[in-house]
């Protein structure tokens, strides 16, 4: 019995000193989530890729290989709602809608009804294609420790505290003379940040542009995901006028639950996303990121509860005019991925340590 | 009184030009008491009036000016004849830390304990779309600091940070091999690619919008899983291996960090560990 015990610790102890066994990487590529504390410096010694070494530096948990992300240990119900109030709707239309549709342009209705199906099919896939795009991409996440200050001691130890001028503000020229930018280090991550990124701290990382930590996509909104999240809410606005509207022309034929519900449903749903919209647009077109026009309101958490919008002097990133201002931020260009989930990588990788 | 200096710099943003070459002055006088003060005066104050202080001294004085902000003064540190007995110095003959860990290797590896990092910030005159980054060499910059008896080159004077070798004043070991002239072309050319593939009006930006909308989103997730990427950036990299493999960076063991790696939030080159031309021996 000793004996066996023994073999068991043996062999227990060699697989950790040569890494996973195959069907461990398997969930792994699977799932991959932090470990809190315990076993994590196996984790973290048998890195193949970067996004195993992610997941234990950052609040995200990654899915297929690192394809797939989303935030891990943060509160989930919205994004599970929003999934909900997204499925909804098209099984309720594809069964009671439909068949009434097809029946109407078969008979005596006109055959824009057909067509009025598929405006409602496409913009219900790219509303949903968005929705899963702008909440499992990267929204432009920065690479951690480029920018550590000095080694201090012998090699190996956590970096010593960051120097006084690290914690400072720092204020630098634009083009406009009366604008200025201001850059701060993240002494988190370790890295000066360029002018609009912003530390995330239910993501724990610094994101590009960040624009704000959706909790209904349960992801940031930055950079490399802004375009889907501003797809995702138009899509979502043209997807409800168009079931309000089949559902109303349903109705004006024959009073059924079905339409009643969906009329209602539409006419309902459609509103968070359009406020939500027009607030994107007005921010947009006076050159500021939700973050930064929250910023100019103290204490305001969500912007739709305050309704105005206005230009901020000395905004460097105004150019003075809305259209110009608009087009930089809705159509700017995602940027290659800062630091790729996928890329080969060691755990001897700076980014991946704490 | 330096480091007071810059972070009025930092915090503020309002460099008062009436105390900065005055102060810079003051800082090198003191220094170097035995040495003529009128050469010195000339010197320090062509050297912070090159490029930018004529220009804004025309204008507001409150406007803030552009310096490395990766640079930070210390006090606290070994003398060059005792490497290992750090002790406090006054403030004007605190070292400047402008070169840094290599963090693009192991830190066990040999590579880290004879590499160093100069880092080139980003500039944010030219524009806000996109990264570009400064094409003075460190030293150069209207807001550096400066040392009259140094003047461009870089000088130890100091033991910081496990054994490395700092200057008083903002030049870093970049000076030792390239020319203001050369170090320009090269960034210049970098910023040349990098604004060619994050402008919005792009034409990589415009074909990724309108595909993605055009495919259901499908174009994206090939791009993302696949990395394709704006040819001008494949250009950057190319530009980058060819100069890195170029005769005057391998001989001298200098290289460019592709700033992919780096995220793009500064343009690091890789330089050998500074050592002290002869051995401090009398």
């Amino acid at each position: 019995m000793k004996i066996v015990l023994k073999r068991l610790e043996r062999t227990a102890n060699t697989r950790v000193r040569m890494g996973l066994t195959w069907w461990q990487r398997a969930v792994r590529w699977a799932v991959t989530v932090g470990v809190e504390e315990e076993g994590s410096e196996v984790a973290v010694a048998d890195v193949r890729r970067s996004y195993e070494g992610q997941a234990q530096v950052t609040n995200y948990a990654f899915f297929l290989g690192g394809r797939l992300r989303t935030v891990h240990r943060a509160r989930r119900q919205y994004l599970v709602s929003v999934a909900v109030a997204l499925v909804v709707p098209p099984v309720l239309f594809s069964v009671f809608e439909v068949p009434w549709l097809l029946g109407a342009a078969d008979g005596s209705g006109p055959s824009r009804y057909i067509a009025l199906i598929v405006v409602f099919y496409y913009c219900w896939a790219m509303a949903a294609v968005n929705f899963v795009q702008s909440s499992t991409t990267g929204p432009g996440v920065l690479p951690r420790n480029i920018h550590v200050p000095k080694v201090g001691g012998p090699p190996g130890q956590t970096p010593v505290q960051s120097p006084q001028e690290y914690y400072n503000i720092v204020t630098l020229p634009t083009a406009q003379r009366s604008a200025h930018v201001e850059v701060k280090y993240c002494t988190a991550c370790k890295i000066w940040r360029p002018p609009r990124a912003s530390h995330c701290r239910i993501c724990q990382v610094c994101v590009q542009t960040q624009d704000h930590h959706c909790a209904w996509i349960n992801n940031c909104v930055g950079q490399r995901n802004y375009r889907y999240f501003l797809t995702f809410l138009t899509a979502t606005c043209a997807t409800c006028t168009v079931l309000f509207v089949s559902s109303a022309i349903h109705l004006s034929h024959e009073t059924r639950a079905v339409p009643i519900v969906l009329v209602a449903y539409s006419g309902i749903a459609l509103w968070y996303p359009l406020v939500l919209l027009v607030y994107h647009v007005c921010m947009t077109a006076t050159g500021q990121t939700t973050r930064e026009f929250l910023h100019t309101l103290d204490g305001v958490k969500n912007p739709v509860l305050h309704p105005r919008v206005r230009r901020v002097p000395g905004n460097p990133f105004d150019s003075g005019s809305y259209a110009k201002n608009v087009g930089r931020l809705m159509a700017q260009a995602r940027g290659p991925n800062n630091w790729p989930p996928r890329e080969h990588t060691a755990a001897t990788d700076w980014r991946l340590r704490r | 009184m330096l480091e007071e200096l810059h972070s009025s710099i930092v915090q503020a943003g309002v460099p008062s030009l009436s105390t900065f070459p005055t102060d810079s002055l003051a800082k090198s006088s003191s220094q170097h008491e035995d040495e003529n003060g009128q050469d010195q005066a000339s010197t320090i104050l062509e050297a912070v009036s090159e490029s930018t202080t004529s220009k804004v001294a025309e204008e507001d004085s409150s406007e803030p000016l552009f310096f490395n902000y990766h640079e930070f003064v210390e006090t606290f540190y070994g003398n060059l004849d005792t490497p290992n007995g750090r002790c406090e110095h006054s403030e004007s003959q605190s070292i400047t830390i402008t070169h840094f860990p290599n963090p693009y290797c192991a830190i066990d590896s040999l590579e880290f304990q004879t590499t160093r990092v100069v880092r080139i910030p980003r500039r944010f005159e030219t524009t806000l779309e996109y990264p570009c980054f400064s094409t003075m060499l460190p030293g150069n910059e209207p807001a550096a600091i400066v040392d009259a008896t140094d003047g461009k080159e870089f000088v130890p004077h100091g033991v910081y940070d496990d054994g490395q070798l700092f200057g008083y004043s903002s030049v870093s070991p970049l000076s030792l091999y390239f020319t203001q002239e050369e170090f320009e072309v090269i960034v210049t050319q970098v910023n040349r690619y990098i604004a060619k593939s994050f402008r919005a009006s792009s034409p990589y930006n415009v074909f990724d919008i309108a595909v993605g909308i055009l495919t259901l989103g499908l174009w994206s997730l090939l791009s993302h899983w696949h990395e394709l990427q704006p040819v001008s950036l494949k250009k950057l990299d190319r530009y980058i291996l060819h100069l890195n493999s170029s005769t005057k960076f391998s001989s001298q063991g200098i290289s460019i960090i592709n700033p992919k790696r780096s995220g793009f939030l500064s343009l690091d080159f890789q330089v050998p560990r500074p050592r002290l031309a002869k051995p401090q021996v009398e």
